[in-house]
């Protein structure tokens, strides 16, 4: 009876609080909260919050494609936010962040490309923002091509 | 004329007397050693080995103590066997390792914002790219939360 217990104690708490579970519900809930400091107006704290959620270790139970779009999303965010605020080289450091943990045909990565676009059009770096403007609508044309064809899964 | 009508032989009448003398003073210093003092040290010996035997009754008793499964009753064995299987199986679907999640396809509307704020202009596609990407988020999230056991 003693080592049923045991096992069911352990088996709950393993379920109930595995690192991977946790991590994914604190990321949503930070991109929750960031939403209402945004319509708040606090740009500043909603970035402070979003930037902390990509300072943690990702737990090993993670796929990488996971907390790859996790955290590539919570960055293209990160980067919309710094443009917000009219901190342009900061929304390219998080854009080239994000890019930097890898690149698929994906949404997250357009949206990357697109705001480090804007980043760099900020600092007046025409021609680097033209090229990432391109390579965001050559992803974006290439999942919509798919959308509207068969309705594709990342 | 059978033996016990035959008079003892004068070592048996030895014998006799030194048994009498051994039992009537049995730790008198100083007596003579003889094979009656051997025999009932050999008897001592016997009987006392005899009594720390591990004997049924008490090796039952022993193995009761020690090992209490015959005690529970069938329900509880049930509800423990039961008891273990689950936790068996929390614990296999806690450390199994996590495929990545089917994520949920995106929304034309989202892609088109993403295409009109990938070239230079104003901040008004960006705003429309961040209510899309939102309402996407919101669908991705679900997606990880049934993959990883709980919804966020």
């Amino acid at each position: 009876m003693r080592t049923a217990l045991i096992l069911v104690f352990v088996g709950a708490s393993l379920g109930c609080g595995s690192g991977a579970t946790r991590w994914i519900g604190e990321a949503w809930r930070a991109h929750a909260e960031a939403d209402i400091l945004e319509r708040s107006g606090d740009l500043e704290r909603a970035g402070d919050l979003l930037q902390d959620l990509v300072s943690r270790p990702v737990p090993a139970g993670v796929a990488p494609q996971d907390a790859r779009a996790v955290l590539q999303d919570t960055y293209a965010r990160l980067a919309n936010v710094a443009l917000k605020r009219g901190k342009p080289a900061d929304a390219l450091h998080s854009a080239d962040a994000g890019l930097q943990l890898g690149e698929a045909q994906d949404v997250f990565a357009s949206s990357l490309r697109a705001f480090r676009g804007r980043a760099l059009e900020a600092l007046g770096r025409d021609a680097e923002a033209a090229r990432e403007y391109e390579a965001a609508q050559a992803i974006a044309e290439a999942l919509l091509s798919e959308a509207l064809v068969d309705g594709g899964v990342r | 004329m059978t033996d016990e009508e035959r008079p003892p032989t004068p070592a048996e009448l030895r014998e006799a007397e030194l048994l009498a003398r051994a039992l009537e003073e049995p730790s008198q210093p100083g007596r003579e050693l003889t094979s009656v003092d051997d025999a009932l040290g050999a008897a001592y010996l016997l009987r006392a080995s005899k009594q720390a035997e591990l004997g049924e009754l008490r090796a039952r008793a022993v193995r009761q103590r020690i090992w209490r499964t015959g005690t529970w009753p069938l329900w509880a064995r049930a509800a423990a066997a039961a008891l273990a299987g689950i936790g068996a199986a929390a614990v296999i679907l806690a450390v199994r390792p996590r495929g990545p999640a089917r994520l949920p396809p995106p929304e034309v509307r989202l892609l088109q914002a993403q295409l009109a704020a990938a070239r230079p202009g104003s901040s008004a596609e960006l705003a429309q790219l961040e209510v899309e990407t939102a309402a996407y988020r919101e669908r991705f999230y679900g997606a990880l939360g049934r993959a990883y056991g709980r919804r966020p």
